[in-house]
């Protein structure tokens, strides 16, 4: 009697199917489709779950720097530590080359004033033990900051006092309309305003007694030499062996920030001799303080390493770094630090962000955190994605099952006059709706079986960073969810749409 | 045994269809209910059948306590009962032997009973050798003893017919009326809702008339044109 009814039941199902088979082929195709639709954002979300995990677990923050941002006025900036050269002794840091005193011991913080720079950039020399002798003098041109139209003339020998020479003749600014005036030993020097006239007049303000006679005009404090001028080397003129002709402009450039340099007074001497590397080493220093770092955990890779890495890794596309001149790096310098523990993370960016000279943190944390969001939007999205999509295929399956019912309608009020049971009229159209999601869900499991792969060799080639799960794991999953929603969508619309008839 | 007790039924709609019947049909009886047409007679049917509920009253038959009956119990009641309609309600695209066996087979009867089962009935009403023939190629008369046929198939205590002839010829009737005679010779209950008057007359049975959805008159005998 059981298998006389179950092949009833199936022969039934079957023959409602075969009768409207566009429109059950229309059901299976968009339940199938709802399907895919779901398990595609499922499998995504999965994904993007197993690749937070191992975001999260990198315990890794980027602190970005930037070792060449000039200072302002009474910023504090570290000086370098001592220096070591052969049959030298290292004193410390003066803004005077020819102190025999050091002004900072190395090491020590120097507030930045705007009175020991020059054309915006100040200079630490180094103080030796017994200072350095000079046995000549060097003249030296500087520009005082204003870029020219071809090169400063070259520095002179070593010149012994009271030789004469020829002053370089005029230069011209490469940019503005700027005037050039005239050399002068300071670099403070300028014109009397009511001088009146940009050639040569004497003013007759003579304020240094030197056995040259300048023929230039003379300004507030030193005198300004004309190009081309006779000038006698002076001991007096000289700074750390060096006698420096400033070009003076009508007009002088006015500095807001400064630069950093260090000078050793031309000694042979090793140890850190540019700003940035100094403070790249006190950052450094200030990183290996701080409690939450693990073993080696701090490695500092250059703007030049970075450019590399990045020229390599973006080998097949060269003109995104065609722009970039010879000597261009747009990427900064970094440091990446691993730390211990993943609780005390934000503690540590705060601390990180406290250091002078880092201006940004990046920490795998905050991505992770941020996909963190993202996936809960894509959840969202997916929820609300899921719920029509269901009722979509709920109302295809209604309406099916509804012809199949309608086809039948006087059958079933025969039945029931017969004294059928609501079950026994109802049971092949429920399995009408079962057998269309079967169907569905066995044909959405292997379309996404085949995309997947599909989609995640295409991923696994070009991008490197996302790991992405094999099928394999996730077919249980995909399997049991495309049956169960299928037969469930098939089941709850071919009963919403069989219960108008069966009522007694 | 069916019992009416102060039945009333009242459609949604307000319309009052039945308004107190009491009336008791002993096992084995033979009933015509007449009654111009919205006498009441074919809700009466409905009412036997559990179509329709009753209003108010209690409605026992055969032991099934209908005023307070579980929709899930109603199946197994309707097949404690046989129906036949004025149109016949056979399946088209079955068979006359698969039209009464598939009364058998919706109550879960085993094939091979079903197997014994069909041709006797088919032989009771006389239609053994057109098993195999679809309904629409049988005449009226035919279909109807059909559907007899099926009404039969569950071997139920009671048949109700409701207007069995008045879909075919006049001629046929009395073959048809006979029929319900020969079955109620085989100890069944049998309620026929007519109003072919003569047909009444003839068989000279108990007849209850309705009208207005109150019983009129119910006496043994004809005088159907008489007493209406």
């Amino acid at each position: 009697m059981k298998r006389y009814r179950i092949s009833y039941f199936f022969g039934q199902a079957f023959k409602g199917m075969w009768r409207n088979r566009m429109m059950t082929l229309a059901s299976v195709t968009v339940l199938l489709s709802c399907l895919i639709v779901m398990g595609c954002f499922a499998m995504l979300v999965i994904n993007i779950e197993r690749n937070l995990d191992s975001l999260g677990d990198l315990n890794e923050i980027v602190a970005f720097v930037d070792s060449e941002e000039p200072y302002i006025e009474g910023a504090k900036a570290p000086l370098a530590p001592a220096l070591t050269a052969p049959g030298k002794t290292f004193l410390g840091w003066s803004t005077d080359p020819d102190a025999t005193s050091p002004e900072f011991r190395p090491g020590d913080t120097y507030s930045v004033s705007a009175k020991d720079a020059v054309a915006g950039v100040i200079t630490m020399y180094a103080v030796w033990q017994g200072g350095i002798t000079h046995e000549g003098y060097t003249v030296r041109y500087h520009a005082l900051g204003v870029n020219l139209e071809g090169t400063l003339p070259e520095d002179s020998e070593t010149l012994a006092p009271g030789t004469s020479l020829l002053l370089a003749p005029a230069v011209k600014a490469r940019f503005d309309n700027r005037e050039f005036v005239g050399w002068s030993t300071d670099p403070n020097a300028s014109l009397h305003s009511d001088g009146g006239s940009d050639t040569a007049a004497e003013t007759g303000d003579e304020t240094t007694g030197e056995t040259s006679e300048p023929t230039a005009p003379v300004g507030d404090g030193a005198p300004i030499y004309a190009p081309g001028d006779e000038y006698t080397v002076s001991a007096d003129d000289a700074r750390g062996g060096v006698i420096t002709f400033y070009a003076i402009w009508e007009e002088k450039p006015s500095f807001t920030s400064y630069t950093l340099v260090y000078d050793t007074l031309g000694v042979e001497a090793s140890g850190s001799l540019t700003d940035a590397e100094v403070r790249l080493n006190k950052i450094e220093s200030q990183l290996q303080g701080l409690d939450n770092i693990a073993e080696n955990g701090i490695v500092f890779v250059s703007r030049e390493e970075t450019l590399q890495a990045e020229k390599d890794k973006l080998k097949d596309y060269p003109s995104l770094f065609a722009y970039l001149e010879e000597g261009d790096n747009p990427y900064p310098d970094t440091f990446q630090i691993t730390y211990k523990d993943n609780s005390g993370v934000d503690a540590l960016k705060l601390q990180l962000d406290n250091i002078d000279g880092i201006y940004k943190t990046r920490c795998r944390a905050d991505l992770a955190r941020n996909i963190e969001s993202l996936k809960h939007g894509i959840i969202l999205v997916f929820s609300w994605f899921m719920a029509i999509l269901f009722v979509v295929s709920i109302f295809v399956i209604i309406n099916t099952v509804k012809l199949a019912v309608v086809h039948r309608s006087k059958e079933i009020t025969i039945m029931r006059y017969v004294g059928a049971t609501k079950w026994f009229i109802a049971f092949p159209f429920e399995l009408e709706g079962i057998i269309i999601g079967l169907i569905s869900g066995v044909a959405a499991f292997f379309i996404q079986w085949y995309m997947y792969v599909y989609v995640q060799s295409m991923i696994m080639n070009q991008i490197e960073l996302i790991s992405i799960l094999p099928f394999a794991a996730l077919r249980p999953l995909v399997l049991v969810g495309c049956l169960l929603i299928g037969v469930l969508t098939g089941l709850i619309g071919s009963m919403i749409s069989i219960r108008k008839y069966l009522k007694a | 045994m069916i019992e009416f007790k102060d039945v009333k039924k009242v459609y949604p709609n307000g319309t009052e269809a039945l308004g107190g019947i009491d009336l008791k049909i002993e096992d084995g009886e033979f009933v015509f209910i007449v009654g111009v047409s919205g006498a009441g007679k074919s809700t009466l049917t409905k009412l036997l059948t559990r179509e329709e509920k009753i209003t108010s009253g209690s409605l026992t038959v055969n032991g099934f306590d209908l005023s307070r009956m579980p929709e899930r119990k109603v199946p197994y009641y309707r097949r404690r009962i046989g129906v036949v309609f004025q149109d016949f309600r056979l399946l088209p695209d079955m068979t006359v032997y698969e039209n009464v066996a598939f009364a058998m087979q919706i109550v879960g009867e085993p094939k091979r009973v079903i197997k014994r089962r069909v041709p006797s009935i088919l032989s009771i009403v006389g239609l053994q050798d057109k098993a195999s023939c679809f309904p629409d190629q049988l005449a009226g008369g035919e279909q109807q003893r059909v559907a007899l046929a099926r009404a039969l198939a569950n071997n139920p205590a009671t048949i109700i017919a409701d207007e069995p002839t008045g879909n075919i010829d006049p001629r046929l009737s009395l073959e048809i009326m006979n029929l319900l005679i020969k079955i109620h010779r085989k100890n069944k209950t049998v309620i026929v809702v007519t109003h072919e008057k003569q047909l009444v007359d003839y068989f000279q049975q108990r007849v209850v008339t309705i009208d207005g959805g109150n019983i009129v008159s119910d006496r043994v005998g004809g005088m159907f044109g008489e007493t209406v």
